[in-house]
């Protein structure tokens, strides 16, 4: 009996995560103890992950490095280290972001936080999982948590609706996806990544119905998880009602796991099929383009235009997948400057709105910049951020996919892509214009807790920073990847 | 150096910041003296430039993000030089005139100081990716200008100012992004360096595509008609320094574009398109001059001169002649002068009255002597008076394009007249006559402070008048070195009188 | 004649459109649940034939993930539907109307 290949060190981050969800529940049910108990729990794992994940990177030689333990299952290699830490920061951002919400949930923080890093080791699965099967695994492990954290406070009614939406399309959208999955077993005969890709190497397939069916409902299911047109319609619903604490962490995690997984199968396992499914990505992504800044515009509630925006985003970003493995580093620039903008915007919301609220509609940021002079900055600059505006690291995100779209010859793409960024302005100067330029009504100033504050400065910063400089951010998505 | 001139009002910016909030009174005050640092620096620039060099000086570089071949790389020649000094004289100016801003004046400051280092950063960048990071974050502090201390609808006119260039400069982005692919294509390395971009070769076509990509950036920051619709809105809804810089400056980033970057990186569709620039430049000077004529508000008036004014600036940069170049960047700077000195001029009626309206006012000049006194001199450099400023770019720009465009010059000059027209018969409605309004008999006249604001406006409009060898000098290299691209690269030849700008300028001076 | 694999494909294909349609007409949330479970089966039965066709045992094993994420998606979905029905009394999805916009 052939044993498979254990390789601890592949998977020790997760296991990090996995333990400290299992040590927050077993602490709460014996001790009860505060909140703020197991968020030192959720800190202190988060943070082991990370450390370990930097092991990980220095055992890794180079770029090309790269084994897969597990009976090929897992693979170990900086990429899926990359996707761990920009999904780390996005965790830890997220806890300290809607703090305020595990606060209030009182004797149920303990599963809300278990659920959040369960989640993260989904969605970290999801990016270093070299299998068809494991990434579905992954992307339930992730998905599932986030149905249950949508309805975290179910004595709301618009969250429990969220959650069931989220539900029932989530799963709709898993359905697809494994079925494509299934498909694309019956075409290859292989599940491995790498072994499709040796297959379609050594064979030439001369009927590919089955292969090209397959690959389009993997990439219909992802575009669910990302919320890429036209696959977007749970995310305004689920967003605008889940507890604002938690809809950050959500809407960044999915999409990290989702375009994991997507550049993951895309690239590794089909690159020879590029041809193919270049075009379908591209079209998907001018529609999520499109759609996402048009609706985006006529949104009155914060959270149903970030979620709009995000179908955009999700656009902006297959426009790097389209030019295939050469625009990988842009791809997870962008996915990291853009996750951190979002758990930022949302951090804000929930400080403003109520962290455990649903709803949260454009008044009531009016005069914010009175009201709160350093949420209003924060959200101003998280938003030119997010619109790409020069000088953030938005707009160094942009420029990248969009250059390599460009050279992979899809200019009509980047044309459409251009034009939309334009719209996006318009979608995001409207909040900027509330917050600066009317007047504060009644409503009382709100304070962001301390957590949030720093979280707040950091995205802010980084922001800034990685707009002004993005060589070294650019430099080590570079060093993941062996383009 | 050049560094210096963008980081110091950014640290300016971060030092009003940090102002305590008790002490409100200082913020203007300490803007001020700080926007005087990077005078000082521009001044030094100016004077250390080195007079009858064509090519870049004070050239720094740094490698940005190398595998795209992005750089920050900066310089300055003639073109950029004059700008530069505007840039750093119309800041200081415009904050000091705005005492009148009364709520979030920190924030003010620190706005109007980032987009100095934005103005800077622009007109010194060398790598096409830095000069769009520039182009478009200037739009930020501008927007937030407009929209917070401007007037009734100035959430209007600042979306509308921002959604109409952002379109522009979105197009000359995928442009911009098209030319480094191209490099890459052609050299195997992506760059965005201007002096690599300009060893391309470009297929007519192709040039044609990407000059209308760049060329609809900068028509609508100049604005060349039909696009100048945002012009007047912005105007009118800004604040005095706000309507300053954006006419003194910011218009400025479209023509300082058509010429840095169009003319010499698409020399073959400039040539091939001159007929649609002259066209619509044209139609903009007589335009702009109509409008304005029946504009019942002063500073709508003034800021549809600029369209006229604008229009001149356009027209002689696509004559591709030495007199209609050379004119076009010294009229940049003219205008630069004399608008900005309009619009502050109205500032300062606008603060005691309270009403832009021509129709309120009347028999000024008996109550207000001093401020008549500016308003008609800067009416007369606008209009372009022999002996200040106007006359000469406006002289230079009108004998350079009779050279290639004959006929678009005499509609032109018919510009001048109308400019005569809009701005005397303002001048004669609000200052002549009696005043018979009661609360225009109690107006006081200028303070001492605002006489100081405008005399150094004064100076240099009397200086460039009377002496503009001192900056046509320092432009007339750079300027033919662009004409001598443009005749290397494509069939065109200047016409012989055409390449004669030195005699122009002699006479000038004399008349 | 012999039922080949493709005959499985086929029924599977045709279980998963009919497990699709019923999702996207269908406006119980409690059947809009079983046409997905429909469809996951769909996708185990394609496991399992074209496993057996290629003669690898990877559907076969791949079914056992399938089933386990199954049984996880029904309890969350469960909970949630039943959350859902205790404070509205309906499991009609049309009359979840609280988010719209």
């Amino acid at each position: 009996m052939i044993f498979p290949d254990v390789s601890w060190a592949a998977i020790a981050p997760e296991i990090a995560l996995v333990a400290g969800a299992v040590a927050i529940l077993l602490v709460d049910v014996q001790w009860k103890p505060e909140p703020r108990v197991l968020g030192g729990i959720v800190a202190l794992s988060v943070v082991a992950a990370a450390v370990l994940s930097v092991g990980q990177w220095f055992r890794l030689d180079t770029p090309s490095d790269i084994t897969i333990p597990f009976g090929g299952m897992i693979a170990f290699d900086r990429v899926s280290v990359l996707a761990r830490f920009v999904l780390l920061a996005v965790t830890a951002m997220g806890v300290a972001g809607g703090w305020r919400l595990f606060e209030r949930l009182g004797r149920r923080a303990a599963e809300a936080l278990a659920l959040v890093l369960l989640a993260t080791v989904g969605f970290s699965f999801m990016a270093s999982s070299i299998h068809l099967v494991m990434i579905f695994l992954g992307l339930e492990v992730g998905s599932i948590s986030l149905y249950v954290l949508a309805g975290i406070t179910r004595e709301r009614p618009d969250s429990d609706e969220a959650a069931m939406k989220y539900f029932l399309l989530g799963s709709f959208a898993s359905a697809v996806f494994i079925y494509g999955v299934a498909l694309l077993f019956a075409g290859t005969g292989r599940l491995a990544l790498l072994g499709q890709r040796a297959f379609l190497d050594a064979n030439i397939v001369t009927r590919p119905a089955v292969l090209l069916i397959g690959m389009a409902l993997v990439i219909v299911g992802l575009g669910f998880k990302v919320s890429a047109a036209p696959f977007h319609t749970w995310a305004p619903d689920v967003y605008q009602g889940a507890p604002a604490g938690v809809v950050g962490f959500m809407a960044a995690g999915a999409k990290i796991g989702g375009f994991a997984a997507l550049t993951r199968i895309l690239f590794t396992g089909f690159p020879l099929m590029a041809d193919e499914w270049a075009s379908v990505v591209a079209i998907i992504s001018a529609l999520s383009m499109g759609i996402g800044v048009v609706l985006a515009l006529v949104q009155d509630d914060v959270r149903r235009m970030l979620a709009y925006s995000g179908v955009a985003h999700a656009g902006f970003i297959l426009t790097g997948v389209v030019a295939g493995a050469a625009a990988e580093p842009g791809i997870w620039f962008y996915l990291a400057a853009y996750t951190i903008q979002l758990v930022a915007g949302f951090a804000i919301v929930a400080a403003v709105t109520g962290s455990a609220a649903g709803r949260s509609g454009l008044d009531a940021f009016a005069g914010l910049a009175v009201r709160s002079p350093f949420l209003a900055a924060a959200f101003t600059v998280t938003l030119l951020g997010m619109a790409g505006i020069p000088l953030t690291s938005g707009f160094v995100a942009k420029f990248g996919v969009f250059v390599s779209a460009w050279q992979a010859g899809f200019s009509w793409l980047v044309i459409v892509a251009v034009l939309a960024s334009v719209v996006a302005f318009g979608v995001y100067l409207r909040v900027i214009v509330v917050m600066y330029m009317r007047e504060p009504g009644e409503a009382a100033s709100p304070t962001p807790s301390t957590a949030a504050r720093w979280m707040l400065v950091a995205a802010t910063v980084s922001t800034i920073l990685f707009g002004v400089l993005p060589q070294p951010l650019l430099d080590l998505a570079r060093n993941a990847f062996s383009v | 150096m050049l560094t210096w001139l963008i980081l110091t009002p950014v640290v300016g910016a971060a030092v009003v910041a940090l102002l305590p909030r008790r002490r409100p009174e200082l913020y203007l005050p300490v803007g001020v003296a700080l926007s005087l640092i990077p005078l000082a620096l521009a001044g030094v620039l100016f004077f250390e430039f080195e007079t009858g060099e064509a090519g870049f000086q004070f050239l720094q570089q740094a490698l940005w993000y190398e595998p795209l071949g992005i750089s920050y790389r900066v310089g300055v020649d003639g073109i950029s030089l004059g700008l530069i000094v505007l840039t750093a004289v119309l800041v200081p100016i415009s904050l000091a005139a705005s005492t009148s801003i009364d709520r979030r004046v920190k924030e003010f400051v620190v706005y109007i100081l980032l987009l100095e280092a934005g103005l800077f950063g622009v007109f010194v960048a060398l790598d096409l990716f830095l000069f769009f990071v520039f182009f478009e974050a200037i739009l930020v502090p501008m927007y937030f200008i407009i929209g917070i201390w401007g007037g009734e609808r100035r959430i209007y006119a600042a979306v509308k100012f921002f959604l109409y260039t952002a379109v522009g400069s979105a197009l000359m982005l995928a442009a911009i992004i098209a030319l480094a692919v191209m490099h890459a294509r052609q050299t195997g390395a992506p760059s965005f360096d201007f002096a690599d971009l300009l060893a391309l070769d470009l297929s007519p076509s192709t040039q044609r595509w990407l000059f209308a990509a760049f060329g609809l950036a900068f028509a609508i920051k100049v604005p060349i008609f039909p696009l100048h619709t945002w012009l007047p809105d912005a105007h009118v809804e800004a604040p005095t320094a706000g309507s300053v810089l954006l006419a003194g400056v910011l218009l400025k980033l479209g023509t300082y574009g058509f010429l840095r970057f169009n003319l010499t990186l698409f020399p073959q569709a400039t040539v091939d398109l001159v007929t649609v620039l002259a066209v619509l430049a044209v139609v903009g000077i007589i335009y702009g001059g109509l409008v304005a004529i029946v504009q019942p508000d002063l500073k709508k008036l003034v800021a549809y001169s600029s369209v006229s004014h604008l229009g001149f600036i356009v027209l002689g940069t696509f004559a591709l002649t030495s007199g209609g170049l050379q004119g076009g960047v010294i009229q940049m700077i003219n205008h630069g002068l004399t608008t900005g000195a309009l619009f502050l001029l109205v500032g300062m009626i606008y603060e005691r009255r309270h009403t832009k309206k021509i129709a309120d006012f009347g028999g000024l000049a008996k109550v207000m002597p001093v401020y008549a006194g500016f308003f008609l001199f800067m009416a007369f450099a606008s209009i372009g008076l022999p002996g200040l400023n106007g006359f000469i770019g406006e002289f230079l720009v009108l004998v350079g394009s009779f050279a290639t465009l004959p006929v678009y010059a005499v509609i032109a000059a018919f510009g001048v007249i109308l400019a005569a027209v809009y701005l005397l018969w303002a001048y004669e409605r609000v200052f002549t006559g009696v005043p018979d309004k009661p609360e225009n008999q109690r107006l006081v006249d200028l303070s001492g402070r605002e006489i100081a604001i405008l005399a150094p406006l004064v100076v240099l409009v009397l200086v460039l008048g009377l002496y503009p060898k001192v900056l046509l000098d320092k432009v007339a290299p750079s300027t033919e070195a662009i004409l001598d691209r443009i005749e290397q690269t494509t069939d065109f030849q200047v016409p012989e009188p055409g390449r004669l700008a030195d005699v122009f300028v002699a006479e000038g001076e004399g008349r | 004649m012999t039922v080949g694999p493709g005959w499985y494909m086929t029924l599977a294909a045709a279980l998963f459109s009919i497990g699709a349609i019923g999702m996207l007409v269908r406006r119980n949330a409690l059947v809009m649940f079983m046409s997905i479970e429909l469809m996951l089966n769909a996708v185990n039965l394609t496991f399992v034939a074209a496993g057996r066709a290629l003669g690898t045992l990877d559907g076969q094993v791949s079914v056992f993930f399938v089933l386990v994420v199954a049984a996880a998606e029904v309890v969350v979905g469960l909970a949630i539907i039943v959350a859902v029905f205790r404070t509205r009394a309906t499991a009609s999805v049309d009359e979840l109307s609280e988010l719209k916009g």
